[in-house]
């Protein structure tokens, strides 16, 4: 039996951990929330004291956490990862967090012979449960045909992209195009309901027209149409994780000198819709922003 | 069978003029143009001198003029249509003008019996060319179903989009909002190339994802991975005729007080890209505003 580490044990991480487990995986575990992890014990994962105790068991350590201080923490840090460096470990990363930091940690980390592959995930919670993920990974070839069996037990497509960095970036890169794709969405949709086209009968033309993308096809009729863009939990993908991924894709260009006009306008508008508490509604209530003002309350 | 007029032969005028010939329509044609009215009698039209003589010859008049002033000019100008007005004359526009203009100029042939409609279309030359345009009518309903089939000569999906103006506003809806989207792909490839992931890969992966776009789809394998960004004549689009779509959509959104961000932010862009000479060529060209600060010269 394969056994695998998973540390993060959050809304993603616990539908990928127990979809490893339902898999056949045996699973070392930590979460800094000490019910959780009881919880997992409950369902017959080891339960470990820290990131270098799960290290130490293991041959890959999975992670699925918040943000790049997290990861930095979990990897470098005090009690981390490198404390128990050995021959053949991999760490990888399925959080969303800059592909410059996890450029930095994949250094930093083979200085210890220790392997690392960022595959940050698409398909939100529904698909981690189902196993059917995207996974976009980036690292060394060796290392990701050395975990893709256990990839395959969350993820249906698993895409390589280059080095270490490559699977962030692709992440990066999408959603910033979802971001903007959004915005446009947005506006049309105003401009025309305010000009008295029935959002239905507009959306029916755009769809087949040049301006069609997934965002219109996907979140117009599940979110909008059916006015559920205010509700909580978020239906699709709370704004403030779009949000996040957002000041991902600025950083992540100011960082490679890359101008991102339209990217960083979308990143303010975002930041003013979760700055107006609308940060655990569907990313689609952004739409508010222009809704409001116009006086249109139900699509 | 109706006599039709067609005002305007120039690259799509004149595409659309001969499918009515085609289908055995009688025309009467008129363009400030000599040589192409002569084009037009060697297939069989008949000449005017003026747009008050093609609408004093022909039951339906159809117009594709490059701008809103040569629409007025035609409609209500010296020997302008409404020279000519009697109860039962039908009028065509399928030029592009923003929404207020088809609006005013129903008003003010509504007394004089004159059915104006607004059928602007999507689908370029090539789109013209094949009688396969998609076209956005907005009008008195029961005279855009008696012209149903004078538009089925020229194009396969005749939309009904409401009263005057409907057809022109989702014409230029559905065009910003493809404005903004190739601005959104523009800035993905750009980040993800100068990130060091193959563009070619990046494509692969994103048009399988969240971000995927008929843009995406459409203009990156063909003009952007193809490196055919800088020809002309633009093979599909031009440049400058999506900046004035796009001015057309802040205009329409100012009049009727909608705020347009990303739209603003993707007219700013074109016209800053036309302004460097590109006008003519492909839309997709505007990616060059982010490639050349990059360093990006072959894709």
């Amino acid at each position: 039996m394969t056994t695998v580490g998973f540390i993060g044990l959050g809304t993603m991480g616990s539908r990928m951990a127990r979809s490893m487990m339902r898999a056949g995986l045996d699973l070392v575990v930590f979460d800094v929330n000490p019910e959780t992890l009881r919880a997992f014990e409950n369902e017959g994962a080891r339960p470990a004291t820290g990131p270098a105790a799960v290290a130490k068991q293991v041959d890959a350590v999975h992670l699925s956490l918040p943000d790049s201080p997290d990861v930095i923490a979990v990897a470098t840090g005090p009690g981390g990862i490198v404390e128990a460096a050995h021959a053949s470990l991999t760490v990888v990363d399925h959080s969303s967090i800059s592909p410059l930091t996890s450029r930095r940690l994949a250094q930093d980390l083979a200085a210890h012979g220790i392997d690392w592959l960022d595959a940050p995930v698409s398909g939100g919670p529904a698909g981690a449960a189902a196993g059917s993920l995207t996974i976009m990974v980036g690292g060394k070839t060796e290392a990701l045909e050395r975990c893709r069996s256990v990839l395959q037990t969350i993820g249906k497509n698993i895409e390589h992209m280059g080095g270490p960095g490559a699977g962030g970036t692709t992440k990066v890169v999408n959603q910033l195009a979802v971001g903007i794709q959004a915005m446009a969405v947005f506006e049309a949709f105003t401009l025309g309901v305010k000009s008295g086209i029935p959002a239905e009968r507009l959306f029916e033309v755009l769809r087949t027209s040049s301006s069609a993308s997934w965002v219109m096809e996907k979140l117009v009729p599940a979110v909008l149409l059916s006015n559920r863009e205010r509700e909580v939990p978020a239906a699709w993908f709370a704004l403030r994780l779009q949000h996040k991924d957002l000041r991902l894709a600025v950083e992540t260009a100011s960082g490679l000198k890359v101008p991102l006009a339209d990217g960083a306008l979308s990143e303010q508008l975002y930041a003013i819709a979760e700055g107006l508490g609308w940060g655990n509604q569907d990313q689609v209530s952004a739409i508010n922003l222009y809704a409001d003002y116009v006086g249109i309350e139900r699509w | 069978m109706e006599k039709i007029g067609f005002i305007g032969l120039g690259t799509m005028g004149s595409r659309m003029a001969k499918n009515l010939i085609r289908a055995n329509y009688k025309l009467t044609v008129f363009d400030v143009s000599e040589a192409a009215v002569q084009s037009f009698v060697k297939l069989g039209a008949e000449r005017a001198g003026s747009p008050r003589e093609v609408a004093e010859r022909t039951d339906v008049v159809l117009l594709m003029v490059p701008d809103s002033s040569e629409v007025l000019e035609v409609a209500t100008g010296k020997d302008g249509i409404m020279s000519a007005a009697r109860s039962g004359l039908i009028v065509i526009d399928h030029s592009t003008v923003a929404p207020s203009t088809p609006q005013r100029l129903s008003k003010e042939f509504a007394p004089h019996g004159v059915t104006w409609i607004d059928a602007p279309v999507s689908g370029g030359p090539n789109g013209a060319e094949a009688a396969t345009l998609t076209i956005m009518v907005g009008g008195d309903k029961a005279v855009v179903e008696r012209c149903r089939p004078i538009l089925q000569t020229m194009g396969k999906n005749i939309e009904y989009m409401g009263p005057s103006g409907a057809g022109s506003t989702t014409k230029i809806v559905n065009n910003f909002a493809a404005g903004i989207t190739i601005i959104a792909v523009s800035e993905a490839f750009t980040l993800g190339a100068a990130a060091g992931i193959e563009p070619r890969r990046l494509f692969e992966v994103l048009r399988t994802s969240s971000s995927g776009s008929w843009v995406m789809e459409n203009l990156i394998p063909g003009v952007v991975l193809a490196n055919r960004i800088s020809e002309e004549p633009a093979a599909r689009f031009a440049l400058k005729l999506m900046h004035k779509d796009l001015r057309l959509a802040v205009a329409a959104a100012s009049a009727l007080k909608v705020p347009l961000a990303a739209g603003s932010l993707a007219e700013q862009m074109f016209a800053i890209a036309e302004g460097q000479g590109w006008g003519n060529q492909d839309h997709m060209a505007v990616i060059k505003l982010y490639a050349n600060y990059v360093g990006i010269e072959k894709w």
